[in-house]
């Protein structure tokens, strides 16, 4: 084997440590520690301990406001602690004071992580300088050797000169005193030190087909040929991994007992509902299908109150591996969970008749972009910034004053100075397959028999299959923010962080289509001829449905629809005042005031999106319809009895729940340490190359989920951080199988990273499965999860014992 | 309580606005008040510092919502408002010294808002040393023009300074311009501002568009006396030119949103001095106005930073059709501007060179403009110069009424002879533009490199591992 390869196959075991990290133009919830998840999850906190410098379980502090608030129960703290030998654990949650938190020193400055920032902020840049690094077509190390010529700040720069063009021979070069056996933990050292930029290039080095590393393309080699060669050039030492070991860690016995007090509760409700009967109404006057986000509890709770209605929890990309392509734009965006790759796009274009509409809407569009092109390049050019805020400087100030003072009203003002310029047109996704010339890359839409394909999997996954209602309505969802870095954080994780608009209106046209129709007829699913399928989305900020394609609604079922949107109305209003209970300064009319965070560009928690999310539950309805889960579980509707196979529940627990696992780790770790595994207060944020976010002046890439996400306050957590929990009603034996057939569950249930538990419904048992794949009766004391301390619950495949 | 912050701060802005109204009716240049004078000036500045920081109150209360020593921020943000307010109405020079070492003192502390942050303390000591320097550089000049004058008010000082001879004067202004150009974070002192981004985002807003402008108003107060020292003055309009040009190349380089800000700051304020040094005032207190709502608006906005951006081939290059739209049509509005304005173009005074910064930008606009390929040719050929036209009305109105307004201020608009200096550094911004529009810079690997090092924060400000941020 060549030292290249060598090499090469050294750089990548050091970064199977790194999570990638997506841009914040689509936000992919991610597990710090994903590259960990092979291990226990207490190994894998201890070593992010020392890869990362991160915590990985609640401070005292945490636990002792939780236990004030009775989220942890003491009886359950005092058996968890006692299993634990940790006895003692109990007073100090109940005795003991706050800890003062270290103030930070500066230390040893590191020039080479400042010099790496300051050169891969200026390559990775994605549209933020006018004038992007020359060069950046032949790849980081290369640009940088011939730039870094004229770096006054770079010691000793001509002897860059004579290193190799290719970054992994330069890595060979620079590498030749570290001893073969340390050179993995070595890079390991060099990735680490700036953990974000690192998983950055993580993401963007296996992104071919992403515009700007076509432009600008970067390997994690050309990464750490420039980073080993700046420490090399300063003569600075490798960074040191720390190695803190955590002994037996307390935070693990107080997340036990906060896990543990949350589960019981919730186990005891779905055991009590599992043998009540059902809550379903008769003959339902719609049946909403909503995404399996948390924030759809909610609704879903409220709506079913208000009248006769059933929903449906799903995946809000209803299925359909697509990149979708909005009227008018060139590059399609994937819409679809990041675990698949679309494997069709669908063009958005006017209906039918609203052609001119369309091009009136194109060409006020393009006197927009032309606008903003003339703003920026007055703003960016030589010479002419100066006379442009002379003579434009009041429009900003009077905008300045209208987005602060007055945002909703300014708000809807632009709403409409923008329809005015570019009118909406009435637009169709185009579903149908259409050939573009030779390529057959090119073609847009599905064939028949995929759009067949896609509608028989949706219908069974969600257990959809008959007693259709007159109306269903497909519900995508999506957030509203303005000026907020993160706010495709706040649309839908399975549209890959998009909003979920466009896959509704597709899934609804593909089963509104006869052919469709006709041929899941030969599958055994008939929906009724009157039977209209919707679309619409759930606006998660301020629980507004907006209902796409509202004429068809109204002519085929005028009253139940008319119904439908006087009572999506009152279930608004409902939410509203749920969510602004949970709000500061939401106060008065709960409609207007959610609305306005929306709207308000100072708003630094529009919604509070995923906090809190520690459950998910595969099941039916019936299972849940009568509890109140306070927006904290994902469900996702299942019907066991038409899933003899398990082919469905297996989808569901490898794709849909491996998603809410990446959620919710995502936000455990951000709540646990907000600097190492979270993205800091958004109060010092700056926005870096259009994609990322740094602190101050320059810092590390700042990954993760941002302060006010999570916490109520600087010091005060609002998400309870725990892992999550996954309670599928089916029977144990099916969901045993299904645990054996795929590794990826093997390794989230038995390393502890998510608990499973089964309501059997044909024994009327609720176990759990030990991590050593053992089942246990779930509701009996000490039938936790295996403790941490607990060697047996580390092994993380045991034999499985048939139950 | 942070409420009550906010509303002190609008009860002020609406006094501004009432007082600069009676102003203007009464037969008088100015109140004085003790060591206070209230001119146009006062109210017209009181009346923009106002506006802006009731607005980063209003959006502070919101953006901050949950953040630690909220009282101590608030407190320091009004505290800061009042300070400048008492630094735009100071006519004793004591107390115009004081109120500027106060509003440094409390700047700084808000750049190192975040006390557990190293960096933060870091960037909040490197910005304390500059003012702390501003500060005795500023005490330095009005002392000297204190003693020579034998006044201790400014508007006596500058009264009685034109009767002092060249280098007396020279070696009082010198230390003011010092202090001025710290403050403004002119090249070569830009370093503190490009390293200030560890203030919340809503301070960085009032800072670029309230504080820095403290350099332009000192060098306005002192406008009579800096007029009179020709070799000063022609000092402040060169070091407001390297500043123009400098900062706007550092800015097309940076690849993070508030750093580009910043850079862009500096090359505004260095406008501004320039127009002071141009002997126009009351146009550079326009500019600082102006600047300040649009680059106050810029920071606010900043978390609008992450965009989609499809990348574009460079743009093509000037061409002779481009210049043959363009030229004309930027001649007319930079005529328009000259004409409404009252900038003498020929027989060309420094008056001239705004009307070239107009036209610059006018030719830029209508480059831009002639891209619209959506729409004929024709249209455009119409709608390019009528567009530019009435952007050079409103500028050229806008310098007017700023000249109208503080036309009761001694010496605000005192238009010097323009020499060599001023065709060459005129010819060079329009070297520069041409060179920048037609993409020639792009080729310069060196130019890129020196400017990217040239406008890095002090190493020392940045946050080069992770783990010592602290909230």
């Amino acid at each position: 084997m060549s030292n290249e390869t060598r090499i090469s196959a050294q750089i990548e075991n050091a970064a199977a440590h790194l999570t990638p990290y997506w841009p914040l133009q689509t936000f992919i919830a991610a597990n710090p520690l994903q590259g960990l998840e092979h291990l226990s999850f207490e190994e894998a906190v201890e070593l992010g301990a020392d890869l990362f410098r991160g915590r990985g379980y609640p401070t005292a502090e945490m636990a002792r406001t939780a236990m004030a608030e009775g989220r942890i129960d003491r009886a359950v703290l005092t058996e968890v602690a006692g299993r634990h030998g940790r006895p003692e654990l109990v007073e100090r949650l109940t005795q003991g004071r706050a800890e003062a938190a270290a103030i930070g020193e500066a230390g040893e400055a590191s020039r080479v992580n400042f010099l790496t920032i300051k050169w891969l902020a200026a390559f990775l840049d994605e549209g933020q300088a006018a004038w992007p690094m020359p060069g950046r077509e032949k790849g980081f190390w290369r640009a940088f050797k011939t730039l870094a010529r004229h770096d006054p700040s770079i010691p000793q720069r001509r002897r860059l000169a004579p290193l190799p063009e290719r970054p992994l021979a330069a890595l060979v070069a620079l590498m030749r005193d570290v001893p073969e056996e340390e050179r993995e933990a070595w890079l390991t050292a060099h990735l680490v030190a700036l953990s974000g930029w690192s998983s950055y290039v993580k993401w963007r080095a296996g992104q071919s087909a992403h515009p700007w590393q076509r432009v600008a393309p970067i390997t994690l080699a050309d990464y750490l040929a420039v980073r080993i060669a700046l420490a090399w050039l300063l003569d600075e030492p490798t960074p040191a991994l720390a190695a803190q070991g955590t002994a037996v860690p307390e935070g693990a016995v107080w997340l036990e007992a906060w896990e543990e007090s949350y589960r019981r509760r919730l186990l005891d409700e779905l055991q009590r509902e599992s043998v009540a009967g059902s809550s379903c109404p008769q003959a339902p006057s719609a049946h909403l299908v909503f995404c399996i986000d948390v924030r759809s509890e909610v609704f879903r709770r409220h709506l079913e109150r208000i009248g006769p209605y059933d929903t449906l929890g799903f995946a809000g990309f209803f299925g359909i591996p697509i990149a979708y392509r909005p009227f008018g734009e060139s590059e399609p965006i994937a819409s679809c969970p990041v675990l698949l790759t679309p494997a069709h796009t669908v063009p958005d274009a006017p209906a039918c008749g609203h052609e001119t509409a369309g091009e009136a809407h194109l060409h006020g569009r393009r006197h927009i972009a032309g606008g903003k092109t003339l703003v920026q390049q007055l703003k960016e050019s030589v010479a002419t910034p100066f006379a442009f805020v002379e003579a434009a400087g009041g429009v900003f100030g009077l905008a300045m004053a209208g987005r602060t003072l007055q945002p909703s009203r300014f708000g809807r003002l632009l709403a409409r100075l923008r329809d005015a310029v570019s009118p909406q047109a009435s637009l169709v996704p185009q579903i149908e397959l259409l050939p573009a010339g030779e390529d057959p890359e090119a073609a847009t839409g599905f064939s028949e028999a995929e759009r067949i394909f896609y509608a028989e999997a949706a219908l069974s996954i969600m257990g959809l299959t008959r007693g259709f209602a007159p109306l269903v309505v497909l519900t995508g969802h999506g957030g509203a923010t303005v000026n907020n870095p993160f706010a495709s954080g706040l649309d839908c994780g399975a549209c890959g962080g998009n909003h979920g608009g466009p896959n509704a209106r597709i899934m609804a046209a593909i089963l509104n289509d006869p052919q469709v129709r006709a041929g899941l007829v030969a599958r055994g699913i008939e929906i009724p001829e009157a039977t209209l399928f919707l679309a619409a989305e759930h606006n998660t900020t301020t629980d507004a449905v907006e209902i796409f394609d509202a004429q068809a609604g109204k002519a085929q079922h005028p009253e139940a629809f008319a119904r439908l949107l006087r009572d999506l109305a009152k279930a608004q209003a409902a939410a509203s005042a749920e969510r602004c209970r949970r709000l500061t300064q939401a106060d008065g009319d709960s409609v207007a005031a959610v609305a306005e965070r929306a709207a308000d560009w100072a708003q630094v928690r529009p919604e509070w999106a995923l906090a809190k999310n520690a459950a998910f539950i595969v099941g039916h309805r019936d299972l849940t319809r009568r509890l109140d889960l306070e927006g904290r579980s994902f469900l996702h509707s299942y019907d066991w009895q038409a899933d003899a196979e398990g082919k469905a529940l297996e989808v569901i627990l490898t794709a849909p729940m491996v998603v809410a696992e990446w959620i919710n780790t995502q936000y455990y770790f951000s709540t646990v340490d907000p600097v190492a595994y979270g993205a800091g207060s958004k109060i010092t944020h700056n926005v870096v190359g259009t994609f990322g976010v740094m602190q101050g002046n320059a810092s590390d890439l700042m990954t993760g989920l941002p302060l006010q996400s999570v916490m109520a306050a600087d010091e005060v957590p609002y998400h309870e951080p725990l892992r999550l929990m996954t309670v599928v009603q089916a029977p144990v034996a099916r969901v045993e199988e299904i645990v054996r057939r795929n590794t990826i569950l093997q390794t989230l249930f038995g390393n502890g990273w998510v608990a499973l538990t089964v309501l059997d419904p044909e024994t009327g048992s609720l176990v759990r499965r030990s991590r050593s794949g053992t089942w246990l009766p779930a509701l009996e004391e000490g039938a936790a999860a295996s403790p941490a301390g607990d060697p047996s619950g580390v092994a993380a495949h045991g034999p499985l014992e048939a139950v | 309580m942070t409420r009550a912050f906010s509303l002190t701060v609008w009860s002020v802005f609406a006094a501004a606005l009432a007082g600069g109204l009676a102003l203007w009716a009464a037969p008088v240049e100015a109140w004085t008040l003790g060591p206070l004078r209230l001119d146009a000036l006062t109210f017209m500045l009181a009346a923009a510092v106002t506006f802006v920081s009731g607005i980063v109150h209003a959006f502070s209360l919101r953006y901050m919502d949950g953040a630690k020593r909220l009282d101590a921020f608030f407190g320091r943000l009004t505290g800061l408002t009042l300070v400048v307010l008492l630094l735009i109405a100071a006519d004793h020079v004591l107390l115009f010294a004081l109120a500027w070492a106060a509003m440094g003192w409390l700047l700084a502390d808000l750049v190192g808002h975040l006390r557990e942050w190293p960096q933060a303390r870091v960037a909040a000591r490197l910005s304390r040393a500059w003012f702390a320097i501003g500060s005795v550089a500023l005490a330095t000049g009005l002392a000297a023009l204190a003693m020579a004058t034998g006044q201790t008010s400014i508007h006596a000082i500058v009264a009685a300074a034109p009767t002092l001879d060249a280098a007396t004067l020279a070696i009082a202004l010198l230390p003011l311009v010092l202090a001025a150009a710290i403050q403004c974070g002119l090249w070569p002192f830009q370093g503190w501002l490009l390293s200030s981004m560890t203030a919340p985002t809503p301070v960085s807003a009032f800072m670029h568009a309230g504080l820095v402008n403290a350099g332009g108003i000192l060098l306005a107060r002192f406008a009579p006396a800096v007029s009179a020292q020709t070799e000063v003055m022609t000092l402040v309009f060169l070091l407001g030119a390297a500043s123009a040009l400098l900062g706007s190349l550092f800015a097309l380089v940076q690849s993070d949103v508030k750093r580009g800000l910043a850079a862009s700051t500096v090359a505004q304020m260095g406008f501004m001095v320039m127009q002071c040094g141009l002997g126009f005032y009351a146009a550079a207190m326009a500019h600082l106005i102006l600047h300040g709502l649009f680059k106050a608006s810029l920071f606010l906005g900043a978390g609008s930073a992450v965009r989609r951006v499809a990348p574009a081939p460079a743009k093509p290059g000037l061409d002779g059709l481009g210049l043959a739209i363009a030229v004309p049509a930027a001649l007319l509005a930079g005529g328009l501007f000259a004409w409404v304005s009252g900038k003498s173009v020929w027989p060309a005074d420094s008056g001239a060179l705004l009307v070239v910064f107009a036209v610059l930008a006018a030719a830029q606009a209508a480059l831009s403009l002639r891209a619209w390929s959506h729409v004929s040719l024709a249209v455009r050929l119409i709608a390019i110069p009528s567009v530019l036209a009435c952007a050079g009305l409103v500028y050229g109105a806008t310098v007017a009424l700023a000249e109208t307004l503080l036309a009761g201020v001694p010496g605000t608009t005192a238009p010097q002879p323009i020499g060599a200096l001023g065709v060459c550094v005129a010819l060079v911004f329009a070297a520069a533009w041409l060179a920048v529009a037609a993409g020639l810079h792009r080729h310069s690997a060196w130019l890129y490199t020196r400017l990217l090092s040239a406008a890095q924060p002090a190493a020392s400000t940045v946050t080069d591992r992770r783990e010592a941020y602290r909230v």
